[in-house]
């Protein structure tokens, strides 16, 4: 996979430099979110905690969805043996999404514009410009693999999955009058994002990826690919019960919640099974190291971060404790970073390099990219993990005041969060952004034979 | 089994559990409102309207979903009066100088529509959830239990002991037990009637009249008193 079969496969090139760019943004904010644990006056007047989180969150919706989209771009021609729709159409989409995401900063920042639920809080008319965005990518994606010659089920799956996604979010647009029922509503998109939608791409973006690095055979990969899709939608679906345990939802919600949450993480382990298996006997040699880490990061960090880290505290017994504290935290930073972000940069360092028409890449910056933001996130983490125990140990089992306890014992493990993500994280994802710029430049690399 | 084979299972399983998601959702959606929450009145539809145009959410948790920064709401009602949270929510620092809390310059109008909210958040059935912390009592002993109760009803966001707390609010009661602080007594009796309804031993004071039963009164009389 040294070079791309199709020209218009270059079109994911620049959803992955807007994609890398929001996510240095991302991770700025972050730490500034951080800071604001351990020295809470800081910058409170100029950024406050709030409008810090919507914008961190909405950021890594949009860079994690740019990457993937650019993914799709890519191996969606690749795997139907055709020319992308329309190129143009593709640039366009682009753009809508960029203005959608200015738009919704600007409001977030200057005017003070939320719908106010995490995630989703894009306050109008942004959100219908993203679901502009989602249908012209579909359209793309769909008419491109309804005319090419082949239809394989790593694009069914993948077109399945941006779908689902999309079809979601039109949720968003609807406004509920319950807290309750708001809430309900919410956990459709959120949850059937990340436990449904998010997890079909994946799959079919680390299926592809499987392939183009290690050769494994495509008729192998597809059964794996409908087996592992079939159980997360299967176990995912009455999945979502783990969030109706205590939002005013009947209680039979305990019962189907936990069954269906402790079978979730099996889809994963197949996973991870698979991807280690093909990666073991792979038939040719990766064309560079640092897409292979990602790749392989990514299916353990899918195992640890998604898997364990979320059935940990899946039971009712346990998430009465856990739930609405950093234990939450420590899961949505492990899972997004493991389950997606990984796999996201895998593709970008597989695909990139074939863009350029470089054989080979420089691979020192990305692996300390790698290394950097990895351990980096590693640390974060343990530390969110530990912030969280203590809070559910003091806050919720000793009675604690929940200030009390967050200032005077949460806020030194957010300490270790920022200093973490400040010498480990940042410089990493900083690396990345600036070798994704460079990586298979003519002056630094041999061109494709 | 071949490739379209599994393509098939996806397909029809995955339309087979969205249907039950559906169904399940039908019955949710029917008991919730018809019982597991309040109705919602005019001014709760409001209050949430407000909590969420000024993204509340991405600091405070309710019903536990939202930021771990600020203390979960959905029992506020339960711990403070609605008294001192139209004050607080008016005008944060006066009630509470040095807080992190913003002024969200809300009309009064806005914020009667947030404690009706608040109330109407408080009566959801949430299973019990946030579940109980463990009873005073397992601390042991009745000056014990006072401490304990000292730090779970959260009066050292206001007030210093020892050097734990946050200084500046109200007063240091590191002394009040031999000390009486800005001309009020610290007899047994007086302190057990200020924390029953401070409002009414000096009208105007920012102390919130925090929900506690007759031994909890007690308890924390009793730990207030050894304070020398």
């Amino acid at each position: 996979m040294l070079t791309i079969k199709y020209p218009s496969q270059r079109v994911a090139y620049p959803f992955f430099i807007a994609s890398a760019a929001l996510f240095v943004l991302q991770v700025v904010f972050g730490l500034i979110l951080a800071a604001q644990f351990v020295w809470p006056t800081f910058l409170m007047d100029a950024l406050p905690f709030n409008v810090g989180r919507e914008t961190h969150l909405n950021l890594l919706v949009v860079w994690l969805l740019l990457g993937m989209m650019g993914a799709s771009y890519y191996l969606v021609p690749d795997e139907s043996e055709s020319e992308l729709y329309s190129p143009r159409l593709a640039y366009i989409q682009l753009a809508v999404m960029l203005v959608a995401g200015v738009g919704a900063l600007t409001g977030f920042w200057f005017f003070g514009m939320s719908r106010g639920k995490p995630f989703t809080e894009a306050a109008m008319p942004w959100p219908w410009l993203i679901a502009l965005g989602a249908v012209l990518f579909l359209v793309n994606l769909g008419l491109t693999i309804i005319k090419g010659k082949r239809r394989t089920a790593i694009s069914v799956v993948l077109f399945s999955g941006m779908a689902g996604l999309a079809a979601m979010y039109l949720i968003n647009m609807a406004t509920f009058k319950n807290l309750t029922v708001d809430y309900y509503w919410w956990w459709w998109i959120i949850h059937l994002w990340v436990e449904g939608a998010w997890e079909l791409i994946a799959a079919a973006v680390a299926g592809y990826l499987l392939m183009a690095l290690t050769g494994v055979e495509r008729s192998r990969m597809h059964k794996w690919l409908y087996v592992e899709v079939a159980l997360v939608l299967f176990t995912g679906i009455i999945g979502i019960g783990h969030h109706y345990y205590w939002i005013g939802t009947p209680n039979y919600w305990l019962f189907w919640g936990a069954l269906f949450s402790v079978l979730e993480p099996v889809p994963i382990a197949l996973m991870a099974y698979d991807g280690l298996v093909s990666m073991r006997r792979r038939k040719v040699e990766p064309a560079n190291r640092v897409a292979w880490y990602w790749l392989g990061g990514s299916v353990l960090g899918h195992l640890l971060g998604a898997g364990v880290w979320g059935v940990a505290m899946t039971l009712p017994q346990i998430n009465k404790w856990t739930h609405g504290t950093q234990v939450t935290a420590s899961h949505g930073h492990f899972a997004f970073y493991g389950a997606f972000g990984m796999l996201a940069l895998a593709a970008i360092y597989t695909m990139v390099p074939a863009i350029r028409g470089a054989a080979k890449i420089k691979e020192g910056r990305g692996l300390w990219a790698f290394w950097l933001m990895t351990s980096g996130m590693l640390a974060m983490v343990a530390a969110f993990t530990i912030a969280g125990v203590l809070q559910v140990y003091l806050h919720r089992m000793v009675g604690l005041d929940f200030m009390t306890v967050r200032t005077e014992y949460v806020a030194f493990w957010m300490f270790w969060v920022l200093l973490c993500g400040a010498v480990a994280f940042l410089p990493g994802v900083s690396l990345y952004l600036w070798d994704l710029l460079r990586i298979g430049h003519p002056k630094e690399h041999a061109p494709a034979l | 089994m071949t490739e379209k084979q599994l393509a098939r299972i996806f397909g029809y399983g995955t339309v087979l559990f969205l249907i039950v998601l559906v169904g399940m959702s039908v019955d949710t959606l029917h008991k919730v409102t018809a019982g597991r929450t309040p109705p919602v009145t005019d001014s709760v539809a409001r209050g949430k309207a407000v909590f969420q145009g000024k993204n509340c959410n991405d600091c405070h948790t309710i019903l536990g979903i939202g930021a771990y920064y600020a203390p979960d709401l959905t029992k506020v009602s339960g711990r403070r009066d609605d008294v001192w949270m139209a004050r607080w929510l008016a005008d944060p620092q006066a009630t509470k100088p040095g807080t992190t809390m913003p002024n969200q310059r809300l009309t009064p109008e806005q914020v009667a529509d947030l404690v009706a909210f608040f109330h109407w958040v408080h009566g959801i059935d949430t299973n019990n959830w946030p579940p109980a912390p463990a009873g005073p009592g397992a601390a042991g002993g009745t000056l014990a239990a006072g401490a304990l109760l000292f730090q779970q009803k959260g009066c050292t966001g206001c007030h210093v002991v020892k050097g734990q707390g946050v200084p500046g609010v109200g007063p240091d009661l590191s002394l009040i037990g031999t000390q009486p602080y800005d001309a009020l007594p610290n007899t047994p009796e007086f302190l057990g009637q200020w924390l029953r309804d401070p409002t009414a031993q000096k009208p105007g004071t920012t102390m919130p009249r925090l929900p506690l039963t007759a031994d909890e009164v007690d308890e924390l009389v009793e730990y207030l008193g050894s304070l020398k």
